[in-house]
């Protein structure tokens, strides 16, 4: 089948460069704010879009343009241009029962893919209970089948299903979902060695690792997730192979760390592309770590336990706690390319990616996915000083504080949600609210996870947008005033609040 | 109507710019070099010409060098007859999908191999069609020596050894290669100046 679709998917791939989903949602602003008929707003559009695919095309056909355009080029492009955001801008009517015909499409393709890579393993290989699907597929068909069910579900409904099946695909699809009977079996023998998956970095194999490029989400699908996980990893991880590129080695043209240094920057492209387009969404809908922590939370509400909102100085104390953290993690990273022989500088050894030794995320998702035999150990004292493994025990610690006493504390440490945050004001979701329908009735201040009060106590700016924001919508959807409070992409209105009791 | 036409126009112009991608060098043979023939040293050879052909073997790896598929590179001869070429499967690396070098042979008449006017030429691109095929590891027979050829293509300069020139054609084609990585900050530029600007607007707005 693949095949036979290829030669269409190499005219459409222009469809999967972050590049065009990020002038279409700027496209899609600036439209909405001109004065023109539906009619020439759509002209303007297509007119845009065709440009696009005609540039790419030649710039393609240049050997160092195709592979600069390679390396920003993502399945997500290409499913949020296509499913999600025709789902989130589309008006409900015709159009939108029409526009619908494509995830039923789409999920009819990646059942026939998952079917055609079944039939092509070995007769006498067959029995085995994983499945294999090409990644673009996977996403396509996932996604197109949360737009299908998405009118049939409330809002939190909706969103624990995506959540639930972001964590599956995240922490589990490692091992669940390889994308082929020869990258299954190349699974299986790392798996003989289940230690060494886990704890060397170089030996583990994300399913979206192929033809050099990475794939990063903003948020925690830890690395370290057994088999490597779905996805290359979280942005911290990115910043980490950035610093960790020999920039002397660059400077002397050395092609292989130039070759390094393409593939990190074309993976941070399309991450900021995706910030940009979705700011800290992907805290709220997306993040695995937080799913987990939300369970810890789900415990402590049915155990009656009273939660902690912190203080002013407390959230302040978490912001730099993270931002020093996460720095201090950076600059080790750096020292990567001038390790000797023993693996030490200065002295010190110094583990390939320092953060990911402190962060919670390696702890606990490995074990989330294979049980407490997956569990990643502590860094022992051998590394010269106890940085690592205080700092681990300390953050672990403070990770399940956070979501036991209080609710996404530690979201407000994570330095994954912190560089989203950046783009929460400026990109394209905006959190809006109509003062005049507003009573300050506290509701939102109530359900907010992030503890923010500015939605209920901002009265003059309609923005109410902010830096903590993880946009779960609860505020939306439990506002009890009609209209009062939306959420709105590039200028269009995605959702409003609509009482429910 | 006008929406029609304007529509078509745009149509013509993405396959119009989409069938530019094609690249042409002129193709040489020259003597095989002894590392051809390293390999039958500790295997049997698979590989030898027929009588009366010569077979032309070799690693294609130009900078320019981008197809999705082995049978997007043919050899032509003058009058315009393609020749099948038999790549080497373990061979053809990708990098983006895209392969960016592989190792094929092609077999000729030996008139035509010894002819230095016979108008061989590579061509690579989405554009073109061949029908090529794969095959195992290549173990060229010593024995059929004076009947193999190194193949050359573009203008490397043909006094050295084959060697040589081969080793040498990607740091010649491409010696602006260092800079490329610089292209990606042009977006993150971009977005770092949209977003500046876009929050600028916002504080603007709320005051």
């Amino acid at each position: 089948m693949n095949d036979f679709l290829q030669p269409i998917l190499n005219l459409a791939e222009p469809l999967t460069s972050a590049l065009l989903a990020l002038l279409v949602v700027l496209a899609i602003a600036w439209l909405r704010g001109r004065p023109w008929t539906a009619r020439a707003r759509r002209g303007a559009f297509v007119l845009v879009v065709a440009l696009f695919f005609a540039v790419y095309y030649l710039v393609r056909g240049t050997a160092a343009g195709a592979r600069w355009l390679a390396a920003m080029n993502t399945p997500f492009a290409a499913v949020f241009l296509t499913v999600v955001l025709p789902a989130m801008h589309l008006p409900r009517n015709k159009w939108y029962r029409l526009f619908l015909v494509w995830p039923v499409l789409l999920v009819a393709i990646a059942v026939v893919s998952v079917v055609d890579a079944y039939r092509a393993v070995p007769g006498n290989a067959r029995g085995f209970h994983w499945i294999l699907v090409r990644p673009v597929w996977l996403i396509a068909g996932v996604t197109a089948t949360l737009v299908l069910i998405q009118p049939l579900l409330r809002l939190a409904t909706f969103r624990r299903v995506v959540r639930g099946t972001c964590l599956v695909v995240l922490v589990y699809g490692g091992f669940a979902l390889r994308q082929s009977y020869d990258d299954y079996q190349a699974m299986l023998a790392r798996r003989k060695d289940a230690v060494q998956d886990m704890m060397l970095l170089s030996e583990t194999s994300p399913v979206m690792q192929h033809d050099d490029r990475l794939a990063y989400l903003p948020s925690a699908p830890c690395r370290f997730t057994a088999d490597g996980g779905y996805v290359q990893g979280c942005n911290l991880e990115m910043i980490q192979r950035l610093m960790q590129v020999n920039l002397g080695a660059v400077g002397r043209r050395d092609p292989s760390a130039i070759g390094a240094l393409s593939i990190i920057l074309g993976a941070l492209v399309v991450f900021l592309v995706f910030c940009f387009a979705t700011g800290r969404a992907a805290c709220g809908w997306l993040c695995p770590l937080s799913t987990l922590g939300d369970v810890l939370n789900w415990f402590r509400v049915r155990l009656g336990l009273p939660h902690y909102k912190p203080a002013q100085p407390v959230k302040l104390a978490a912001l730099f706690s993270g931002i020093g953290l996460g720095s201090i993690a950076l600059a080790m990273a750096k020292a990567y390319p001038h390790l000797d022989a023993e693996g030490k500088f200065a002295g010190c050894k110094i583990p390939l990616y320092p953060f990911c030794k402190i962060c919670p995320s390696q702890q606990v998702c490995p074990v989330a996915a294979h049980g407490v035999s997956a569990y990643a150990g502590l860094p022992t004292w051998d590394w010269g000083f106890g940085f690592f493994r205080a700092a681990c025990m300390a953050l672990l610690a403070f990770f399940a504080l956070g979501f036991i006493a209080s609710r996404r504390l530690w979201c407000r440490l994570c330095p994954m949600g912190m560089i989203a945050g950046l783009f929460n004001r400026g990109g394209m979701f905006r959190l809006a609210k109509d003062a005049g329908k507003c009573n300050q009735c506290g509701v939102c201040a109530d359900v907010c996870p992030m503890d923010i009060d500015m939605v209920r106590s901002e009265m003059t700016d309609e923005n109410v947008s902010s830096f903590d924001c993880v946009l779960c919508l609860k505020c939306v959807e439990k506002c009890p005033r009609d209209e009062c409070l939306s959420i709105e992409h590039a200028g269009a209105k995605v959702a409003e609040s609509q009482y429910q009791p | 109507m006008r929406t029609g036409r304007f529509l078509c126009g745009l149509l013509s112009l993405f396959f119009g710019v989409a069938a530019l991608a094609a690249e042409t060098a002129d193709l040489r043979l020259l003597p095989a070099p002894d590392r051809f023939f390293e390999a039958a040293a500790e295997s049997a050879p698979n590989t030898a010409p027929p009588e009366g052909e010569v077979l032309a073997f070799g690693l294609f790896n130009d900078p320019r060098l981008s197809v999705t598929g082995i049978d997007r590179i043919a050899v032509m001869t003058r009058d315009g007859t393609q020749i099948p070429l038999a790549v080497e499967k373990d061979s053809v690396f990708y990098e983006f999908d895209r392969i960016v070098s592989l190792r094929f042979y092609f077999l000729v008449d030996a008139d035509l191999a010894d002819d230095a006017e016979a108008g061989l030429a590579l061509s690579w691109g989405e554009d073109v069609a061949a029908s090529n095929s794969e095959v195992e590891k290549v173990i060229l027979d010593p024995e059929a020596r004076s009947r193999i050829r190194a193949f050359q293509w573009g203008n490397a300069d043909l006094a050295g050894p084959a060697d040589t020139q081969i080793a040498d054609i990607q740091v010649i084609a491409d010696s602006s290669a260092g800079y490329y990585f610089l292209w990606y900050l042009l977006p993150m530029a971009i977005i770092f100046a949209l977003l500046t600007i876009r929050k600028l607007a916002v504080r603007r707005a709320s005051e």
